[in-house]
């Protein structure tokens, strides 16, 4: 596999925009979740500085490649967390990931219910596109209704959209938290096909996010791998649905040559 | 006769009228001069341009079938909710057809159970909250005008209100869409139980402003009532004690439900209309909520009262029941409307800093307003630095509306100075188009501006609106920042 990390921003806008087809990764912790392909890989993990943190507005704004835990900890320092899963709570499915690559699966969470889900979280982005042109999105408040929310559409896009250099997040109180999660996970898995019956994000043991497919339960995982007893499945997009994503598909990354994230 | 844009559209109004009565029913089309002028601007008064005709679909299906009736005839079409947009985007920009969802307001289904409920997008925002209270839940986003606007003009607008601090904003309870799109095609993006998997499209769709198609449906997240709700007061001898205090509270780790400030200006008005207590001295006031179980809720506001305490209030209290709670909410939602009686011309802004600069924004808000020799009041959500300046003075007296127009920019240059943004709530509407440079590369908003491509939609679609381009836009220029009340 070839993997490039490149050390500027520079470097990587020109790795980028060489035309030649690539995947964009963090650390690499979710490629077992990620249609496989072998041509070349682009890391972020070497753009890994947090770069602004202002805990009085409960904002912090950091290079893509930074590591979750990095975030984790320069946060905790001031009492604030991004709610996700990490080892104390019993998972960990985030360790070593980089934020970036945690907002690109933007998988749901066990916070969910108190906090949003992680699309919630994000609230600017810098990014640069297949052809090398750096685009920037939203704004650096907690706030804004100023233009179009391209950067909440980049959460759960899985890399085929735009690359992320840099994002401005919101952060919570520790103390916020309830004492348990609200969802008492075993572990998130994957379902392609089929429920057990419609989602239902309001059910208190499930985290959920019917685009990503994604559910954490604690129910046996067999429940969830057939599909209902009336054939229901995941919502499925329809044809109109699935061409709009296509053009915009399109607009991000004209060329094609950022390959997309879904298992068909 | 008023023309639509296009100048070599030869029909009447009558005409038009009559054409797309024989379509969708001609008791839901109306034309004429009160039509003209009622449906010329929503509450952004300052920009008026008359429609052709008022369109009053009842159903997704007529809404699809006026937009089709718009492309044949090449008229313009402009959605609009209940009219309280407070930046122009439901002024019909060039004219044609006002898409009006009043008429489009049923419950169409809902699922305590799952916790969601769809609805026509010209429900009031209100009414799914009482629809639903009987069961405990309650829809989270709660602006000021919610027993008028729309889901559909808060979904447009991705609206927010007092609570959204704690609840999110209206993108956080939208589970799914019913639109009309820039074709006249019927799409649905979501649903019940969310998102369908792909690319994320009610991000783009929602706070579009009515520029990528028509809302006709949505099926909206329904939120569990807390089981118990604090409020209280704090009086401020001054801004800044206020404004920090602010800044404490965000930082100490107590989500506040609410936290809401309203100067000494607004107070006074407000004290005219009802009867609220204000302590002599009283330079700004705090309106502080919070929500959940008994105990964690009684915690938390005794917390936030005592870090208020600590910024040299001249008085707290604790609303004792319903009824005080209910009072100090009215003073609040009704604030701007109370402030008719300080002057015959008020103007409101809306700007976001960072919650930490409020003590500089505040004193340069002052300060501006002085240089301008304007009155200036405040009342606005500090719990996430966004603010709601009201420039209040005489439109008679010459020279008045220049010197608003000048603060109007200063305050919303000083947001931009102190990393903020342009809008937080009110969006970009025609008022705001030109700000939007200040915020983003060209290259950025030339790619937000092709997103119209992306949906299908057609400068025909809400023109002139967010990101203006095409024939015509270029003669609504700015003239007034904020709105006339």
């Amino acid at each position: 596999m070839n993997i490039q990390t490149p050390e500027k921003i520079g470097d990587l806008r020109e790795a980028c925009c060489s035309g030649e087809p690539f995947r964009v990764i963090g650390a690499g912790s979710a490629l077992h979740w990620l249609p496989d392909w072998t041509g070349l890989h682009i890391s972020t993990k070497k753009l890994n500085q947090v770069l602004e943190f202002r805990p009085d507005d409960l904002v912090i704004r950091a290079q893509a490649g930074t590591t979750v835990e990095e975030i984790q900890s320069v946060a905790k320092k001031s009492g604030l967390t991004l709610p996700v899963a990490s080892p104390e709570f019993g998972w960990l499915g985030y360790a070593g990931t980089t934020i970036g690559g945690m907002l690109s699966l933007g998988l749901p969470h066990y916070w969910q219910k108190s906090t949003g889900s992680i699309r919630d979280w994000i609230i600017a982005a810098q990014t640069i596109s297949s052809s090398g042109e750096e685009l920037e999105f939203g704004a650096q408040v907690v706030k804004s209704v100023a233009g179009f929310d391209v950067h909440r559409a980049l959460v759960g896009s899985r890399g085929g959209l735009l690359v992320l250099t840099e994002v401005t997040l919101r952060l919570f109180p520790i103390k916020l938290l309830p004492a348990t999660p609200e969802c008492t996970v075993q572990q998130p898995c994957w379902i392609n096909h089929g429920l057990r019956s419609q989602f239902n994000p309001a059910r208190s043991h499930l985290a959920v996010d019917a685009s990503q497919q994604f559910i954490w339960t604690d129910q046996p995982l067999s429940n969830y791998h057939a599909i209902g007893p009336a054939g229901e499945r995941f919502p499925q997009p329809s044809p109109q649905v699935k061409e709009i994503q296509s053009q915009l598909k399109k607009l991000c990354d004209p060329n094609g040559v950022l390959i997309e994230g879904w298992k068909s | 006769m008023i023309l639509g844009y296009n100048e070599f559209v030869s029909q009447t109004a009558e005409q038009i009228a009559s054409n797309l009565g024989r379509i969708v029913g001609e008791e839901k089309v109306l034309h004429g001069s009160a039509v003209e002028r009622v449906y010329s601007s929503d509450a952004y008064t300052v920009e008026r341009f008359p429609p052709t005709v008022v369109a009053l679909p009842t159903s997704t299906e007529d809404v699809a079938l006026i937009v089709r009736f718009c492309l044949e005839q090449d008229l313009p079409f402009t959605p609009r909710g209940a009219g309280t947009g407070l930046s122009g985007g439901a002024m019909p920009a060039l004219g044609g057809v006002v898409v009006s969802t009043k008429k489009l307001t049923a419950i169409l289904d809902f699922s305590v159970e799952d916790q969601w409920l769809h609805a026509h997008s010209g429900i009031a925002n209100l009414k799914i909250t009482k629809a639903v209270e009987p069961f405990g839940y309650h829809f989270a986003p709660d602006p000021s005008s919610q027993s008028v606007s729309t889901l559909g003009g808060n979904i447009a607008m991705n609206s927010g209100g007092p609570h959204t601090l704690k609840y999110g904003v209206t993108a956080q309870h939208i589970l799914g869409l019913r639109y009309v799109n820039g074709k006249g095609e019927i799409i649905t993006i979501g649903g019940p139980a969310g998102q369908e998997p792909g690319y994320d499209l009610l991000s783009l769709v929602i706070g579009s402003e009515g520029t990528l198609g028509i809302v006709t449906e949505a099926w909206v997240r329904l939120t569990k009532n807390p089981s118990a709700i604090c409020t209280a007061s704090a009086y401020f001898s001054t801004i800044e004690d206020a404004s920090k205090c602010v800044g404490a509270m965000v930082r100490s780790g107590v989500m506040p439900a609410a936290l809401e400030m309203m100067d000494h200006f607004v107070l006074a008005a407000v004290a005219a209309a009802y009867p609220i207590h204000v302590p002599n001295g009283t330079a700004a006031m705090l309106l502080i909520e919070t929500d959940g179980e008994p105990e964690s809720a009684k915690s938390d506001i005794d917390e936030l009262i005592s870090i208020a305490q600590l910024h040299n209030t001249i008085e707290t209290a604790l609303a004792q029941n319903q009824e005080e709670r209910t009072l100090l909410w009215t003073a609040r939602k009704k604030g701007v409307g109370a402030l008719g009686r300080l002057a015959p011309t008020v103007v409101t802004h809306d700007g976001v800093i960072p919650p930490s600069r409020l003590p500089k924004m505040l004193d340069a808000v002052y300060a501006i307003a002085q240089s301008q020799n304007i009155g200036v009041a405040n009342i606005f959500h500090a719990g996430d630095g966004n603010l709601h300046p009201i420039f209040y003075f005489d439109e008679r007296e010459p020279g008045a509306i220049d010197r608003v127009v000048i603060a109007g920019e200063m305050v919303i240059e000083k947001c931009l100075e102190l990393g903020g943004s342009v809008t937080g709530e009110h969006g970009i509407g025609v008022e705001k188009t030109d700000l939007l440079a200040k915020m983003y590369s060209a290259n950025s908003l030339a790619f937000q501006a092709r997103l119209r491509e992306v949906f299908r939609s057609p400068q025909a679609c809400n023109p002139c609106k967010v990101i203006p381009s095409g024939k015509g836009c270029l003669e609504h220029k700015v003239r007034w920042r904020g709105v006339a009340t």
